[in-house]
């Protein structure tokens, strides 16, 4: 009787080893293969891509025919970078700028930094309520800078803030800014070309985030690009690279966009108004915002278009310790499985387009089921191969195989890079970027997967929280 | 083979792929390092060359250009990038000069066999480069041009047209970027802007056949914003009373930027249009246009269900100098709490972003909380 029990309890486990294998191989395939297949689309769409222009050329192009935009950018505690990443917004060289700066109920002294070296006053702006936002405590006006205007509201989190930016702005186009970045000077110019070629159809555009560390930083521009010096923003470099570069550009020009970077994204402020705005209770809010967009056009069959464009640069500071990290990606996690929760409908519903049909299962199976099938198979590939119930040749070819295919994708971000923007300062910091996208894989890779099954953990236990990001300020960069 | 030694091949390929694109990046940026260093040093030598032969007479001149043509193949590449740069920044004989140094580097020729390449990107920066020679071969290559495949490489190719003043019939042009879907492009309305300083004759008979051609109407309403020629008012006036919005909104914000005291009846009749998008831009050109007798009826529009209707009448009125002026103050002086009426508080709201009148934000925290509902102390 025991014995019975005993070879039902082995073969149990021995099926289960197999599926479990099974199942993390086909994941571990099929997210190998979708980046493959992104590679070769991001390359073409690179391929047909214009020469940059020069800054003059660029501006006699498109300054006579662009529409105005209004920066908003939401703050919250950004004392360190605040008056360094206005100035960057203030000399956008653009015809028709606003900068709205809205101080997200700050606890430190971000609004009296910017009251003292803006020369602010108070202002009467009118606007109409149409997004939902928390209270504005006072709307300032710069006397030195009549396009500065700053909002000082009560704390309702990034999405809120962003509300209030929209209801105030005046302009046809808004942009979101992170105020902790700091973009290039012809970055709108760049990105608003969609909206030049197709007014009537192009809701929003994405344009590519850089990480600012390591950069020498005056007045708030990018003076001198630079890789950074710390190992962490560094295998952020590789990550961004590879992100904007391959993963964005292909969805891109796939038609499945569903991402624009917070941090810096153009959007037709009609298209905004028309789904509400931004939703204040997800803190994926720009993830949640271009899916509400798909939806929302989908579902009433009106022509849109969502793209992105790699060459507008927008400098951000990236983490430099693995506390302040892992909240960032934990918090990405989260955002990226309630949009996913909320719009789950969409999911394989011919209804919904191309969004329903390639963007959703893409998103199922990186967002919502790659955390835990790698954890999963990290875990117990090496369980199973020392209990001898997996084929040992097999799992080292195929670490061999998932490794390799990691370091080919981001050696293709790489070249793509080089070939197309040639971002990168010089040829030993191309050789430290290459020794990063070697080591990435020896314990980052593995900690993002853990830090995003805890975000996945607190997505379950509902948490709401965006969580402390501590800014060391573009000064102290190099 | 079996799975694992496909595996294993697999792996080996990806990896010897990877390396050896690391290594050319890495070779080639140096090779690119060095390049750069010395076309840094060129380029000084270059420039001091150019600007010579842009100030020298014919004979030293020539000098100067012999000099410049006999240089290698990779001072000829920073020659031809100094110069086009140069040649967007300067006008007139020293642009001849360098554009006629252009075709002689071989650059006029590569411009036009490039309108042949397969390669979209490729067509349509040639077909914009090629706005610096006003030739009968470039003129030639570009209007074969405007039968591109790509609307895009069309539009940049009707640029460069315009720039040489060569562009064929308008209603070719018309049809030719309606056949690819480009007119509503922006950049078709930057161009149709210039030709309606240039000939806006050719713009009124366009309007004149355009029947119901709604796209059209708009990129002609738009361009008619900047002719000189005020005989397009009549067609503005025509566009302000179509059934498309679009049109009517952009024919008032023409009207308005033509600033004619003619328009003042199509504008006025436009305050009291059904949709809030024309009321509002109606506004706006009785605002500009400086339209006085306007003021009853922009007040009343103070009070408009629409905030946009309200805040282009509260912003016409400010611009209407001292009666406007005085009829926001009489309206924002009828406000005294928080929950007043919308059109006062807009008058007091303008006229304190207009600098007209200082108002004091409520101070305390009840009061302040709600200053998102627009209320301010006049």
């Amino acid at each position: 009787m025991l014995e019975q029990l005993a070879v039902r309890i082995v073969q149990w486990l021995d099926t289960s080893a197999e599926w479990v294998v099974g199942l993390v191989i086909v994941v571990g395939v099929t997210q190998n293969v979708i980046s493959l297949i992104q590679l070769l689309v991001a390359t073409h769409a690179m391929r047909r891509r214009s020469e940059t222009e020069n800054s003059e050329t660029l501006w006699q192009q498109r300054a006579p025919s662009a529409p105005p935009i209004s920066m908003i950018a939401p703050a919250y505690n950004e004392s360190a970078s605040i008056v360094e990443s206005t100035r960057s917004m203030l000399s956008i060289r653009y015809p028709h700028c606003e900068v709205l700066i809205v101080n997200d109920g700050s606890k430190d002294d971000t609004l009296q930094k910017l009251i003292d070296n803006f020369a602010l006053r108070p202002s009467a702006r009118d606007f109409e309520i149409i997004t939902p936002h928390k209270p504005i405590r006072q709307i300032y006006q710069s006397r030195k800078y009549p396009s500065l205007i700053v909002i000082d509201k009560e704390n309702g989190g990034k999405a809120d803030a962003l509300n209030a930016g929209i209801n105030i702005c005046r302009s046809p186009l808004f942009c979101s800014v992170d105020a902790d970045s700091m973009l290039e000077a012809d970055a709108l110019l760049h990105a608003v070309q969609p909206f030049l070629s197709k007014p009537d159809t192009v809701i929003a555009v994405g344009g590519t985030i850089r990480v600012a560390n390591g950069c020498r930083v005056r007045g708030g521009k990018v003076v001198s690009v630079g890789l950074p010096r710390d190992l962490l923003p560094m295998l952020q470099t590789v990550e961004y690279t590879r992100a904007f570069l391959i993963a964005r550009v292909a969805m891109s020009e796939l038609g499945v966009l569903t991402m624009i970077s917070g941090a810096f994204g153009i959007f037709s402020r009609p298209a905004a108004i028309a789904v509400g705005g931004y939703d204040t209770n997800t803190v994926g809010e720009d993830y949640e915002l271009v899916m509400r967009m798909h939806r929302y056009h989908q579902e009433q069959r009106i022509p849109y278009e969502i793209v992105t464009v790699a060459e507008p640069v927008c400098w951000t500071e990236a983490p430099n310790t693995l506390r302040v990290l892992s909240r960032q990606r934990k918090r990405w996690q989260r955002g990226s499985l309630e949009t996913f929760f909320r719009h789950i409908r969409m999911l394989g519903n011919p209804r919904y387009g191309r969004i329903g049909m390639i963007a959703m299962p893409f998103s199922l199976l990186v967002d919502v089921l790659g955390p835990p099938v790698e954890v999963l198979g990290c875990m117990l590939v090496p369980v199973l191969w020392i209990s001898g119930l997996l084929n040992p040749d097999f799992a080292l070819a195929f670490l061999a195989l998932t490794f390799v295919f990691g370091v080919f994708i981001s050696a293709g971000s790489l070249a793509l890079e080089e070939i197309s923007l040639h971002r990168i300062p010089k040829a030993k910091d191309l050789l430290r970027l290459i020794f990063g996208i070697f080591i990435e894989n020896f314990g980052y890779r593995q900690l993002n997967n853990i830090w995003r099954i805890q975000g996945w953990w607190e997505f379950l236990r509902k948490k709401k929280s965006w969580g402390e990001m501590t800014r060391t300020g573009f000064q102290s960069s190099r | 083979m079996n799975l694992l030694q496909f595996i294993w091949w697999t792996s080996l390929v990806l990896a010897l792929s990877s390396l050896m694109v690391m290594v050319v990046l890495v070779l080639r940026r140096m090779r690119d390092e060095r390049r750069a260093r010395q076309e840094q040093h060129v380029r000084s030598v270059i420039q001091k060359i150019l600007f010579n032969y842009m100030d020298s007479d014919w004979m030293s001149g020539q000098k100067d250009l012999n000099n410049l043509m006999n240089m290698n193949r990779a001072a000829q590449h920073v020659l031809r990038k100094l110069t086009i740069d140069l040649c967007h920044l300067i006008q007139g004989q020293e642009r001849q000069q360098l554009t006629s140094l252009l075709t002689r580097s071989g650059f006029r020729n590569e411009c036009v066999r490039d309108l042949r390449s397969r390669i979209v990107e490729d067509r349509r920066s040639a077909a914009s480069a090629l706005q610096l020679f006003s030739d009968t071969t470039t003129e030639q290559a570009l209007l074969a041009a405007l039968d591109d495949d790509d609307g895009h490489v069309r539009l940049a190719a009707a640029s460069s047209l315009k720039m040489i003043n060569a562009l064929p019939d308008l209603r070719i042009l018309i049809s030719k970027l309606e056949e690819k879907d480009v007119l509503a492009s922006r950049d078709v309305r930057t161009l149709f802007r210039d030709m309606a300083r240039r000939k806006p004759l050719a713009l009124r008979q366009l309007a004149a056949d355009s029947g119901n051609d709604t796209q059209l109407k708009i990129v002609l309403a738009d361009a008619m914003s900047e002719t000189s020629d005020f005989r397009v008012l009549e067609d503005l006036y025509r566009f302000a009373s179509d059934d498309d919005l679009d049109v009517r909104t952009t024919a008032l914000r023409s009207l308005g930027a033509l600033q004619h005291p003619d328009a003042s009846a199509v504008v006025e009749h436009s305050l009291s249009d059904a949709q809030w998008q024309v009321r509002a831009v109606a506004a706006g050109a009785a605002g500009q246009i400086g339209l006085e007798y306007l003021v009853p009826q922009l007040t009343r529009l103070l009070d408009d269900d629409s905030w946009w209707v309200r805040f282009r009448s509260a912003e016409a009125l400010s611009d209407l100098g001292a009666t406007g002026q005085q009829a926001l103050r009489e309206r924002a002086a009828t406000i005294n709490s928080v929950n007043d009426n919308a059109g006062g508080r807009m008058a007091a709201l303008v006229l304190d972003e207009h600098g007209l009148h200082e108002l004091v934000p409520f101070a305390d925290a009840d009061q302040a909380a709600s200053v998102s509902q627009g209320p301010i102390h006049a």
